[in-house]
């Protein structure tokens, strides 16, 4: 790969990893909230919350580890946009710890 | 791989056709105008038919404003307001918003990119007869008295039968329908123009911000507009058979229908939007004399849009009763979003400062997007907040803040695009003086009638109402609402005014008039079809400011690739993805009635399924298919090498994973993707929401889902051999392996039937959607079938020389990704069949 | 159709009359301030940046567009989920009212488990008792919302969606279907009445009784018009008649409002109504009337004024 693809790939990883994020949010809500109930409000917090913290260090990964070489825009992208998306995985997580059950 | 010196006589070229160079690239006259696949020529047309559905769906928006202006007016009857409100949104959302977008890109990128023409002229021109047919059915509905009513959400089950009888919801799922394919056509069109077709050394960093902007847009249409093809054709399927997807008593759920809905409608906002900044992210740097600011942040921040603006759908339905579980995963998103949306606006101050700024009336446009947004953007964090949402919700505080979205965010920015491009399309100037008072009228009238409406909402004004009672606190209010959108639309109106007079009275444009960066001013206005005589290599985002050899000479004499090569075919460069580095030369179709002809075989098919008349549907289908096998049965290109000067030595049209003809369809592949994956949400969604229902499903055949999942793995297996054996030019081998594909994908298609037999799709919404997915997943396969027996009888007919493989290339991945779907589809029949439905 | 609202209430969510309007109104002024203050920061920095010629800093970036938004939204978020837990916390409730929508009226029956007392088009909440409020639509999606006592809940076939309201001051106020329902969609309010406790239980407890006996003979003249020509076929009566099709009529004279809160309700808007229904709220199933004779319809609306 060249530096330019390596820093491509590092600026779209932490979306990436924020979109599944999200779908496995929304997935584990769904899961627990819905009619059929599949899973009860402790399996939800618990595997939120590993989905979360397996997230958020994808997202970082750009941050504390940016493709060097290549152009110094690129780069700043990549670590500002893990970060940004770190913080947007919490932030999606946020509602499990906040709210006792699906909250009616 | 040889250098031929004197290439076959072109079988696509027009008769008496000038072989020149100048000649090749000319458009035809008079009404071989319409046969036209320049992206010069469909732009504009895009743009200008575009233009006119906004003008009519502002006229209606007087209408209905006029309505409102007192209360209990009786100007409009209730039926008639409906219509005229329901009209107005479809219109600005799918039929002039999207489109007049997709023709600037279609028409400026090219241009910034610095090739000859986008690289699918013909799909071009098929995607703009589709948005244009369908928008006539749309409109035509006025004229059968059928206008549809039911708002531009079409929220079931308003619009199901029971409670729409008569066509006009059909008017409207099928006319939008198929405008949409226009969308997606140009999507992917753009996606492979912008990574396949760009200057050499223009690598990704060195790409014009518009290009980026239009990019993610692109994917974005990719991914977003098929949730709500899958959600009309189910609607649809419903209106038509009696297929009970939404419905509630058969296990279905109205709210499945908002899902899909608002899964592309929220992603359709930033759609709208991205394009538009892309233009002020263009305009800005021109005017303040200095690259624009943090280039670096802008693209990140609009990958980030990209990506979020998927996870903010439910905020449209905070109020349907959602566990407060999944509200505050969509508030949280929905709050994010702020984040991508402020780093752009602080890189375009951080632009403005660089430099000096000039005041120019595209600059005036700049700076009424950036205050009228910024109020958008900031309410738009107000309605993230679910306990505010829940008061603000479909009440007038929406409609100012939308409208604060997509006026300041996108009407702002096209109208001082109009006066910065203007020279393009007409080769004069619009006026400086009048465009102030197009501006004056705009900022002032558009401030008046939408700044208090926030509070008429908040005074509990709901949406949709064709009248209100007096004495509410919403008199006044409504009243100067009124009155701020006739002056709005005075602005509008000079600005028409301004358009048509400077056609004729204009000053002439000088070549780069703005003095702008881009390369799209290389050539004085208007530029010549050919866009660019040669190529010119790039080392900047900004050409023509940090390359002053492009500007010193005549436009005609700069030096570049391409100079040398007189074959008597449209050809352009084809580019690595990344780097920019020239890879091949890609020759692209003269002008064609072609794609015309399927998009009115399409029409045919469309109108006939609204008319009942359904042989006349199959008659269309008929001409649209015959059409889409002329099209594709051209002989091809590759096999042969050229060179293009500069020491490129390159062949034409490449069989490669980075070709773009290959590029085309992983675009496509992953529209396919989205339109599957809508309907497995369905499935899950439906399953999961209701078990109830979901129990008294028939199982489907356990044994025959298993046999799918094998023959899906062969359809890809076989799909991968046949590219192996095309590429190492063994004719017969790669023959016999198409047409084992082809018996693949029969067999897969059997077995997913076989397997859905015992299930009645009438009975409920579950069944009726594992027949949707089967469906689908059947379609996509006879067009697996079709292209493989395609390929093999050109094999046959010796259509195929050595090195020309592109078709069973592509024919590999595509039928790996129709495996796939195949597999999982099996998989979602097995885990029916096993574990029962329920 | 000439709407003689003014002796109705307000409509206005700033005009706080429920826990959940009162929590709501703090938490919008809080942001509109919020709002109002970061957009004219934004227009001074933009005139800053066009006067100044220092050129553009990265950090402006970094602060103006990540760090001063995260922090913003974390603070917004924050309390707006505190709002929220307030507001949608499951109180557990001491009346539970079932309203169902229909196109265009509202379907009223307090109690439904228990004594499953029917009304229509008017809403009565206690003050300062939690009420779970049940939505159901019988039709397409309305949506329930009366501005000052809290936000609105969408109605959706097949669904029941919950709304727990505690009204904090006694009066009218005005609310009205919220989502886009059809042709009369703008003509589907409603009037929610809030009444001390005591008068609640009374309220309730007249409910559940028949409706008064004619007693003029024009009254009585129009209790049989009712019965002949077809009213009992949908309306409910109670003592008289038990159809379901139309709104509950047993105390109709003792509503404000005619037509879903649309209507002053007085002798002349109550005849225009039944003779011309399809001009007043065009698209809904009553037929008009327009065939009763002048006393006939008199003599229906005198009978029907008198049921309060």
């Amino acid at each position: 790969m060249s530096d330019l693809t390596r820093q491509i790939v590092a600026i779209a990883r932490p979306g990436l990893t924020w979109a599944v994020h999200f779908v496995a949010i929304y997935a584990l809500i769904s899961a627990s909230c819905a009619a059929r109930a599949m899973i009860g409000h402790p399996t939800l917090v618990i595997a939120g919350g590993a989905v979360t913290v397996v997230a958020v260090a994808a997202c970082l990964w750009s941050v504390f580890a940016p493709p060097a070489g290549g152009s110094t825009d690129l780069r700043r992208a990549a670590v500002w946009g893990g970060l940004v998306f770190a913080l947007a995985c919490v932030a999606n997580a946020s509602a499990l710890f906040l709210f006792q059950g699906c909250g009616g | 791989m040889s250098v031929t010196e004197t290439p076959t006589a072109y079988s696509g070229a027009r008769k008496g056709e000038d072989k020149s160079f100048e000649g090749v690239w000319d458009t035809p006259t008079g009404l071989r105008k319409l046969s036209s696949v320049s992206h010069r020529v469909v732009g504009r047309r895009f743009i200008y038919t575009g233009f006119v559905f906004f003008l009519i769906a502002g006229v209606l928006a007087l209408m209905v404003r006029t309505q409102l202006i007192v209360p209990g007016n009786t100007f409009l009857d209730l039926e008639t307001y409906n219509q005229v409100f329901t009209m107005h949104g479809t219109l600005m959302m799918f039929l002039f918003a999207i489109p007049i977008l997709e023709g600037f890109a279609v028409y400026l990128i090219p241009l910034m990119l610095g090739a000859r023409d986008l690289i699918f002229p013909r799909l071009g021109q098929f995607g703009y007869y589709c948005y244009l047919f369908g928008g006539i059915i749309v409109l035509s509905s006025f004229l059968f008295d059928a206008a549809p009513d039911g708002g531009w959400f079409m929220y079931v089950p308003l619009s199901t039968k029971a409670h729409t009888p008569g066509l006009s919801a059909d008017f409207w799922l099928i006319g939008i329908t198929f405008a949409e394919i226009a969308s997606v056509t140009a999507a992917v069109e753009l996606i492979t123009a912008i990574l396949c077709a760009r200057a050499p050394g223009m690598s990704l960093t060195k790409m014009p911000v518009f290009a980026w902007y239009i990019l993610i847009t692109a994917f974005m249409i990719a991914i977003g507009f098929p949730p709500l093809i899958i959600g009309s054709i189910l609607l649809e399927a419903e209106r038509l058979l009696a297929l009970p997807f939404f419905d509630p008593m058969l296990g279905g759920d109205p709210l499945l229908w908002q899902h899909l809905f608002w899964l592309f409608g929220h992603p359709e906002v930033y759609i709208i939007f991205l394009p538009a900044a892309g233009m002020v992210a263009t305009m800005l740097p021109t005017f303040v004399g200095k690259p624009l600011f943090g280039y670096g942040f802008a693209v990140a921040a609009v990958v980030t849009m990209g990506f979020i603006s998927f996870g903010l759908w439910a905020h449209h339905m905070f109020a349907t009763g959602l566990p407060i579980l999944s509200l505050s995963l969509f508030s949280a998103a929905s709050s994010m979003v702020a984040v991508p949306t402020a780093i752009q606006i602080f890189c375009f101050i951080a632009t403005l400062a660089s430099g000096r700024p000039r005041l120019t009336v595209p600059m005036l446009f700049i700076l009424g997007f950036l205050s009228i947004f910024v109020i958008g953007g900031l309410t738009g964090v107000m309605l993230a907040s679910v306990p505010f949402n829940w008061q603000a919700h479909d009440s007038y505080f929406v409609v100012a803040h939308l409208h604060y979205v997509l006026i300041g965010g996108m009407v702002f920015p096209l109208i001082g695009a109009f006066y910065y491009w203007a020279p393009h399309f007409t080769g004069r100037m619009m006026s400086e003086r009048l465009g102030r008072w197009v501006f004056g009228l705009m900022f002032v009238g558009f401030n008046a009638t939408f700044l208090l409406m926030h509070l008429t909402g908040l005074r509990g004004m709901p949406r949709r109402v064709a009248t209100y009672a007096e004495g509410l606190g919403w008199d006044r209010l409504n009243m100067l609402s009124s009155i701020g959108s006739y002056i709005l639309a005075a602005g509008i109106a000079l600005f028409v005014f301004d358009f048509f007079r400077s056609r004729r009275h204009g000053p002439k444009a000088p070549r780069n008039p703005w003095g702008a960066g881009t390369l799209e001013w290389l050539y004085p206005p208007v530029a010549p079809g050919f866009n660019f005589h040669a190529i010119p290599p790039v080392e900047s985002r900004e050409p023509l400011w940090d390359q002053p050899e492009l500007l010193e000479r005549e436009a005609h004499e700069v030096d570049g690739v391409m100079h040398g090569i007189r074959d008597g075919r449209r050809e352009t460069l084809g580019c690595d993805p990344v780097s920019g580095a020239p890879l091949y030369v890609l020759r692209l179709p003269h002008p064609t009635w072609i794609p015309m002809l399927a998009a009115a075989g399409l029409a045919i098919l469309f109108g006939a399924t609204l008319a009942s008349a359904y042989w006349v549907c199959a008659v269309g289908g008929v001409i649209a298919l015959a059409a889409f096998t002329l099209w594709a049965w051209e002989p091809s290109d590759s096999g042969v090498t050229r060179d293009a000067g500069m020491g490129h030595e390159l062949p034409v049209n490449v069989v490669d994973k980075r070709a773009h003809m290959h590029v085309a369809l992983v675009g496509t592949m992953l529209v396919l993707m989205a339109l599957f994956a809508s309907l497995i949400f369905g499935l899950l969604y439906l399953w999961n929401i209701r078990p109830d229902a979901a129990e008294t499903v028939t199982r489907p055949g356990l044994v025959a889902a298993a046999v799918a999942v094998v023959a899906g793995i062969a359809v890809a297996v076989f799909g991968q051999f046949t590219r192996r054996t095309a590429v190492s030019d063994r004719n017969l081998g790669a023959m016999a392996l198409s047409l084992l594909t082809a018996a693949a994908a029969v067999a897969s298609a059997g077995a997913l039937g076989l397997s859905l037999m015992p299930v009645d799709p009438w009975a409920s919404a579950l069944g009726a959607t594992l027949w949707a997915t089967g469906g689908f997943t059947g379609i996509v396969l006879f067009v697996l079938l079709y292209w493989a027996l395609f390929n093999a009888a050109r094999r046959l007919t010796r259509r195929t020389g050595p090195g020309q493989s592109m078709p069973d290339f592509n024919l590999a991945t595509f039928a790996k990704g129709s495996g796939l779907m195949v597999v999982v589809a099996g998989a979602f029949f097995i885990a029916g069949a096993m574990g029962g439905v329920g | 159709m000439e709407p003689t609202l003014d002796t109705f209430a307000v409509q206005d969510m700033s005009n706080v009359a429920g826990f959940a309007a009162g929590e709501t109104l703090w938490l919008t002024l809080i942001m509109t301030a919020g709002a109002v203050a970061i957009f004219i920061a934004v227009m001074v920095l933009v005139v800053l940046a066009w006067r100044g010629r220092g050129g553009g800093r990265t950090w402006w970036i970094i602060g103006g567009g990540i760090v001063f938004p995260v922090v913003v939204m974390a603070l917004l978020f924050v309390l707006s989920t505190f709002v929220l837990r307030s507001v949608a916390a499951p109180a557990a409730p001491d009346h539970v009212i079932e309203v169902t929508g229909k196109q265009f009226w509202w379907n009223v029956v307090y109690d439904p488990e228990g004594r499953a007392l029917r009304d229509a088009n008017e809403v009565v909440l206690p003050l300062g008792e939690p009420v779970e409020i049940r939505l159901k639509s019988a039709d397409v999606i309305h949506s329930f919302w009366v501005p000052p006592i809290a936000g609105k809940m969408d109605m959706i076939p097949g669904r029941v969606n919950t709304l727990t309201v505690t009204a904090t001051r006694e009066g009218r106020f005005r609310g009205q279907c919220a989502e886009f329902c059809g042709l009369s969609h703008p003509l589907m309010a409603f009037e929610a009445v809030v009444l001390p406790p005591d008068e609640y239980d009374a309220f309730l407890a007249d409910l559940d009784r028949e409706a008064h006996d004619a007693v003029t003979p024009q009254e009585r003249r129009g209790a049989e018009v009712f019965q002949s020509s077809g009213c009992v076929a949908c309306h409910r009566v109670q003592g008289i008649s038990d159809a379901r099709i139309g709104p509950d009529l047993t105390r109709i004279g003792a509503r404000a409002a005619l037509g879903a809160g649309m209507w002053e309700m007085n002798t002349g808007n109550l005849a225009g109504w039944i003779a011309n229904v399809d001009d007043m709220k065009p698209g809904a199933e009553m037929p008009s009337y327009n065939h009763l004779s002048g006393p006939d319809l008199r003599a229906l609306v005198a009978w029907l004024e008198s049921l309060t």
